[in-house]
């Protein structure tokens, strides 16, 4: 029912017909199934696909739950146990303060996982919206897609320093600086969809039954694009992660005194020689989540759209 | 050719231009006035007004930006704030370290990750490809700058085969030139290596599923010849495409490994100058690295009309 009410007259009449049509459209309906719920029921049997969901589900229950693991404050220093080995007390040892790097892996990983989320999701919206206008508008195309040009004439990491040389650094400021150089690559994706599904003929359709090009945008062309986007963004998760992580490691990142794997891993450089495992766990974390996101979108990737396959 | 040549040079140009015009843009798109960040935020007026005036903030906006841009495009960045001597200089004497340090990682990653593409794509389905394909994707998921701490932990403090740190020039010494650069170039190289092989792979797959490539079978040709003659010069260029990105990549990761392995490279002197808010240093040195990326992206381009003679520049 409330897909008949944001249908406009014509759609809601070619529905109704359908209705009334004869046995070999039911026979149709009975075949048709939903693409998600396939991709779905392929997923599960998606070896990678599910190691890469395990790993991640494991790493963000351990970091987002962390006060459950760890009774240990991260930032709470102990001069009786600096630079302690791994011991039960202490499974990862402590760091050149006595603090306990266990729980410093852990509400570090925190970090990481709260600005990949943020980034993923802006630049999901600011990536379709720039995408999808540059796509469906040619004349909106040749701006965006300049301005989207000169951004990427910059290299990634370069311009995430820039942006944190002129916002600063501070934990908002990294996000922007992660934001602005995805954007225009996650658009480039949106648009190239955009593009060739425009000139199908269900939006030929759709157009001259006067669908308005709002609704031909959200309704019929965005869920077409929403598998390579999907891919894309988990990719774009991972990288995230990785350049907050360099961002962090340069001590340009979140502010100092706030525990980030990134800023462990730079901590236990000065430690290398005596204590390598200082900064081998944080890296290793860093390592395990964006393995966990790259697997689940390579699963992804092979049950949405398998003309992407690698 | 030399046409495309020749218009390709032309969009090069206005390109440059528009970086160094957002490049030139930075004091001003920065919250705040940089004078007062300069000397401190509880300096007095006058010192902050002085301060203004010398970096010559009073005067309009378009004014100095179209100075810098006229000077930038000459290769004159200005003086620094901390460093006693020109911009252009402070890029000169670093630039050798990042070009040679990003262009050894490329080699890494093109010299591991094709031949290793190339395979997984003849054994297809086999367990050579799926350790192929797994090993790519763990060596682009793990940081290049945990990569480069282990290889220092392993081949620097415990066999003790390469240098911890530090750069040699190549026309001092060419064997330390090269001793210095293997485990800061793996440590960048590897990850890249990951997506060239990912590339490789499904480039040369759908060469390999070609009618010519079935041709050149028949006739008899043999193995080699079939993919290194016929399916990989096809197959290339998705190839260089993404060599093309992977540097800008490793200008970009040449920070990273310029701190970890303390190397004086134009990366580094970036670093350094954003800490000590050392703006024509920070604007110089993006700009000569932005420009670098630009120029290469330019070879590749004229790569691709070397290994596919269709592509016309429209």
């Amino acid at each position: 029912m409330n897909k008949k009410r944001n249908m406009n007259g014509l759609e809601a009449l070619a529905d109704k017909e359908s209705d009334q049509d004869s046995t070999s459209l039911t026979l149709n309906r009975r075949r048709w199934r939903n693409p998600w719920l396939d991709a779905f029921y392929n997923f599960r049997r998606n070896f990678s696909g599910i190691i890469g969901v395990t790993i991640l589900v494991v790493m963000t229950v351990l970091h987002v739950g962390a006060p459950l693991f760890t009774p240990m404050d991260p930032a709470e220093m102990n001069s009786g146990e600096i630079l302690q080995p791994p011991s039960v007390e202490h499974p990862f040892g402590t760091d050149h303060f006595g603090r306990d790097l266990f729980s410093r892996v852990l509400y570090g990983g925190r970090i990481s996982l709260l600005v990949a989320t943020v980034v993923t999701l802006v630049t999901t919206v600011t990536g379709v919206v720039l995408g999808a206008l540059s796509g469906y508008y040619p004349k909106l195309d040749t701006l965006i897609m300049r301005v989207m040009d000169l951004v990427m004439a910059f290299p990634v990491m370069i311009l995430a320093i820039l942006s944190v040389a002129i916002l600063g650094p501070q934990f908002f400021n990294v996000i922007m600086a992660l934001i602005i150089p995805v954007t225009p690559r996650t658009a480039r994706v949106v648009r190239g969809s955009i593009l060739s599904l425009k000139e199908q003929d269900f939006v030929t359709a759709a157009q001259s039954i006067g669908v308005g090009d709002l609704r031909i945008i959200v309704r019929h062309l965005l869920p077409n694009v929403l598998p390579p986007l999907l891919v894309r963004q988990t990719y774009v998760f991972g990288i995230s992660i990785l350049i907050e992580g360099g961002l962090n490691f340069l001590g340009i990142g979140v502010q100092p005194e706030i525990a980030t794997l990134g800023s462990v891993v730079s901590e236990g450089r000065r430690f290398l020689r005596d204590m390598p495992w200082f900064s081998f766990y944080p890296g290793m974390a860093i390592a395990l989540l964006v393995l966990g996101i790259n697997l689940l979108g390579d699963g992804l990737r092979d049950v949405l759209d398998p003309r992407m396959k690698v | 050719m030399t046409r495309y040549v020749v218009r390709r040079l032309l969009v090069f140009v206005p390109a440059l231009m528009v970086v160094a015009i957002f490049v030139g843009l930075m004091i001003d798109l920065m919250p705040g006035d940089p004078a007062m960040l300069l000397v401190g935020i509880e300096s007095p007026g006058e010192a902050i007004n002085k301060k203004r005036i010398e970096l010559g903030l009073d005067r309009p906006i378009h004014e100095r930006l179209a100075e810098w841009v006229f000077n930038a495009l000459q290769g004159d960045f200005g003086e620094s704030y901390f460093l006693n001597q020109t911009v252009t200089e402070t890029i000169a004497e670093r630039y050798e370290v990042t070009i040679s340090l990003a262009v050894f990682a490329l080699v890494v990653g093109i010299v591991v990750g094709v031949p290793i593409g190339i395979i997984a794509s003849v054994k297809q389905g086999q367990f050579i490809d799926w350790l192929v394909t797994t090993s790519a994707l763990l060596w682009l998921s793990i940081p290049g700058f945990w990569i480069a701490l282990n290889l220092i932990f392993l081949f620097s403090v415990s066999l003790g085969w390469f240098p911890m740190a530090g750069f040699v020039p190549i026309t001092e010494n060419p064997l330390n030139f090269l001793k210095h650069l293997v485990l800061p170039a793996t440590s960048m190289g590897l990850g890249l290596s990951g997506i060239i092989a990912r590339f490789t792979r499904t480039s040369m797959l759908e060469v390999l599923r070609q009618d010519y490539i079935c041709t050149a079978r028949a006739k008899g040709l043999c193995q080699r010849v079939v993919l290194l003659r016929h399916a990989l010069r096809n197959a290339l260029i998705p190839i260089i495409t993404m060599v093309g990105i992977g540097f800008g990549d490793m200008l970009g990761g040449a920070v990273l490994t310029e701190l970890i392995f303390s190397m004086p490279g134009v990366g580094r002197m970036v670093l350094d100058a954003v800490k000590r808010r050392d703006y024509p240093v920070v604007q110089g040195g993006v700009f000569v690295v932005t420009a670098t990326y630009l120029a290469v992206n330019l070879v590749v381009d004229m790569l691709y009309a070397w290994a596919d003679p269709r592509i016309h520049y429209e």
